[in-house]
């Protein structure tokens, strides 16, 4: 369905204030990925958590197509595009399998359990004429007045709702589903930089926050992603249904 | 690497800003836990949970910096014979950097070494300025760089990673340095002298 992906991410929520930029840490870390060949870098994290700024460790794949940060309280797993139309990404199955794959390995080592778990994922519909770009809107939304006469250009569908249906260990889920119609640039390696009008689909689906206990370890990852990516699933298919008919 | 970069043609900062102090972007940060969307650049989105206004400012200090410094220091790191001991056009503009942000500076420099990972020049050149500094000065991200030089398959760089421990002369820097083993003997025979001296010195 995605004609450009744009990129994974999963994350496990845990206090890792102690998983910092130190000879020691990084030394374990190297030793964990050595098969890898991640390198060690540092990010600045201001949040909520963090207000006032903190250097953050993050290791690397040399192409950055991975990334894996340590925040104050949360760990990321990223997979981004390096070549064109993100086709290095791949499927959301093998990313889900690599980063159960690492997040073993770090909590393996650091024993952590944490709170709450995530996964992103955005991509880009293939190319669509201004008519169908048009149509994609009137089918999503129900416009104003103003925007029936005037046909926006530039728009935003987000819903986010909790999904009690798919409960198993991991409890209830929050689902996010954006889908926007963007205008952009696509930079390649050769600089040129042809302008694209797409639709981009985006999914934040995670374990609600309000449930603190830390009762998550590397392998409550294997319900929580065969619920999300089951969820993901079906609204992908909902959107073609929508779009394509 | 491929980039795809938002034009956000019809929308303004200032909106934004206002947008993310709302309580409605409040409620949604705890809903969603995307942080930022690393090919999307120049865009503000109140559905990113916890990308604070000082993060994004983080961003674009680090783009500035790529943007004025990065082509000349990379161009000073291949041109310049080093000399340990003596500060070079390149130790000048890292200083320079220093001085108008340390912060920025450091993960600057990190970012090219990471970047630069197959360029052994650009490496032994970054590790060396790095080495004029005094160990406080450059913590975390020296020590983070020359950790990582010491996995670089080059002989050489590894050299400049064990000197740069060296020239810090910390506790740490020995720690370090006492769990590090390499292959080749004059480097081994290089880094026991090494640990023997900071030994010595820190005893």
């Amino acid at each position: 369905m995605f004609d450009i992906l744009e990129r994974y991410q999963a994350s496990f929520f845990v206090k890792a204030t102690d998983i910092i930029p130190s000879p020691e840490i990084i030394s374990i870390l190297l030793n964990m990925f050595s098969d890898k060949g991640f390198l060690p870098t540092t990010f600045q994290e201001i949040g909520p958590q963090s207000p006032s700024p903190q250097v953050r460790l993050r290791l690397n794949s040399k192409n950055n197509e991975w990334g894996i940060n340590f925040a104050s309280h949360r760990i990321d797993i990223e997979k981004n595009p390096v070549v064109a139309a993100g086709k290095n990404v791949g499927d959301v199955e093998t990313f889900v399998k690599e980063t159960k794959d690492f997040f073993s390995r770090i909590l393996g080592h650091f024993r952590k359990k944490g709170n709450r778990l995530s996964i992103i994922t955005s991509g880009m519909l293939k190319e669509m004429t201004h008519k169908e770009l048009l149509e994609v809107y009137t089918k999503l939304f129900r416009p104003l007045p103003f925007y029936e006469q005037n046909m926006p250009f530039e728009w935003k569908y987000r819903s986010v709702a909790k999904s009690e249906k798919h409960i198993k260990k991991t409890g209830p889920l929050n689902v996010i589903t954006n889908i926007n119609r963007v205008k952009g640039k696509l930079f390649d390696p050769t600089n040129y930089a042809p302008e694209f009008e797409r639709i981009e689909v985006s999914f934040d689906i995670n374990t609600i926050p309000e449930n603190e206990d830390a009762r998550f370890n590397a392998e409550s990852f294997n319900d929580f992603f065969s619920s999300a990516l089951d969820i993901r699933s079906d609204i992908l298919n909902q959107i073609r249904k929508v779009l394509y008919g | 690497m491929d980039k795809l970069f938002r034009i956000t043609t019809a929308k303004s900062g200032a909106t934004d800003v206002s947008l993310k102090t709302s309580a409605i972007s409040v409620i949604q940060k705890e809903d969603c836990t995307d942080i930022e969307t690393p090919l999307l650049e120049e865009i503000v989105e109140i559905a990113s949970s916890d990308s604070s206004i000082e993060n994004r400012l983080n961003a674009q200090r680090l783009k500035r910096f790529r943007t004025d410094f990065s082509s000349k220091f990379l161009q000073l790191l291949r041109e310049q014979d080093f000399e340990y001991g003596v500060d070079t056009p390149a130790d000048e503009l890292v200083r320079k950097c220093f001085h108008e942000n340390e912060a920025i500076s450091k993960e600057w420099i990190n970012n090219l070494f990471v970047e630069n990972f197959n360029d052994q020049t650009v490496l032994m050149g970054i590790l060396r300025v790095l080495s004029h500094f005094n160990y406080q000065e450059v913590v975390p991200q020296g020590p983070t760089i020359a950790l990582a030089a010491l996995a670089n398959t080059s002989a050489e760089v590894r050299e400049c990673g064990i000197r740069a421990f060296e020239n810090w002369g910390s506790l740490h820097s020995l720690k370090v340095l006492e769990n590090v083993n390499c292959e080749e003997k004059w480097l081994n025979d290089y880094l026991k002298q090494v640990i023997a001296d900071l030994q010595e010195e820190l005893s």
